[in-house]
């Protein structure tokens, strides 16, 4: 189990991450989370190639969360915005950093998942094969995505 | 000068629950002993049956052929729910590790034929062999029973397949097919972002 321990404790951050940013709610999120280190672990006879882990983990990370959607109709994850605010407050997490969880909330799923994925530094590569897009427009979209997060985080917050 | 946020420092800093190992080997553990203590009582309670059946046939050598063909077809739709069960309990995760996000779609739209399959043209099969099996069987003893009763054992046998056939065989099917609908609609939607 060591190996696989360390996988988990490397990984469980940035997954969860990617997460929260695809689904905005931080229970929801682990237990995503949870599942995807489940499956790992009940598949991991499949995975030989370590230097491929990366890819391997966060692509389950992606179809799992790509099949999320069929909770947001009961939850709408991203107007439980109240709920988060006192979730923050209670965690001391910046208004920031929750601004720009809202902000990548506000993106098309899939954008979620792209700007996710880069801001864990998975090679666009990587990404491309992941969601089945050209490397050319994993770099296009990623870009166009920054600077609508950018634009997003500078305006005047209207939170808390 | 007004200052920047910059995007990739904020994510990084994103407070993320500390991984706690040992509560995620615990929880593991119990998920695989409770599907491990489920599959072997599901084989050992059918085993037996089948063994019993069995044993009834050869120790009790039944008078007319119509006992024995019920004993053969009712062991026959056990044997075929036994192995069908034993197949499927793996758990159906190998199209979230191996494929991209677009062949994870054309995995659940195989999946749902295949589930289609289970549900209509194996458990057909299943509740024609058992039902038939057992009225078969039920045909040797009805015999010796006084006046109506035959027909009151007959009724209630059919009456409970009739109930499980119309009733509880479509719910199951369409609960299931409803849920695998709604993940592949679900995906469909999302694959207009990819044009």
């Amino acid at each position: 189990m060591s190996s696989f321990q360390q996988l988990y404790e490397a990984y469980w951050p940035r997954i969860y991450r990617v997460c929260l940013a695809y689904v905005g709610d931080r229970e929801w999120a682990k237990d995503v989370c949870q599942e995807c280190f489940e499956i790992a672990w009940r598949q991991r006879e499949q995975f030989r190639d370590e230097a491929l882990m990366s890819s391997w983990i966060f692509r389950i990370a992606v179809n799992l969360c790509l099949r999320q959607l069929k909770r947001e109709e009961k939850r709408a994850g991203w107007e439980a915005e109240h709920h988060e605010r006192q979730q923050m407050q209670r965690e001391r997490r910046t208004e920031l950093e929750l601004r720009l969880f809202d902000a990548i909330g506000q993106l098309p799923e899939l954008d979620r998942l792209l700007i996710s994925l880069h801001l864990e530094q998975i090679p666009q590569q990587q990404m491309g094969e992941m969601l089945n897009l050209s490397h050319a427009n994993v770099r296009v979209r990623i870009h166009r995505i920054k600077e609508q997060l950018q634009k997003l985080l500078e305006e005047p917050s209207h939170g808390a | 000068m007004e200052h920047k946020p910059n995007i990739e420092q904020l994510w990084q800093q994103a407070a993320a629950p500390a991984p706690d190992w040992q509560q995620f080997a615990s929880q593991l553990a119990a998920m695989e002993t409770k599907k491990r203590n489920e599959k072997n009582r599901v084989n050992f309670l059918l085993g037996v049956t089948i063994a019993f059946v069995a044993f009834i046939a050869i120790a009790y050598w039944p008078m007319q052929w119509s006992t024995l063909a019920g004993i053969v077809l009712t062991e026959a739709s056990m044997l075929l729910y036994l192995w069908q069960y034993n197949r499927h309990t793996k758990v159906r995760s190998e199209g979230l590790v191996s494929a991209n996000a677009c062949e994870y779609l054309s995995y659940l739209h195989a999946e749902r034929k295949k589930q289609h399959f289970l549900g209509t043209k194996l458990m057909t099969a299943y509740f024609l062999l058992l039902g038939t099996g057992i009225l078969l069987y039920m045909w040797e003893f009805v015999l010796r029973m006084p006046g109506w009763y035959g027909w009151l054992a007959y009724a209630l046998a059919m009456g409970w397949f009739a109930l499980n056939w119309f009733v509880f065989k479509p719910r199951i099917i369409q609960k299931k097919e409803a849920e695998m609908n709604k993940y592949i609609q679900q995906l469909e939607a999302l694959q207009q972002q990819w044009s």
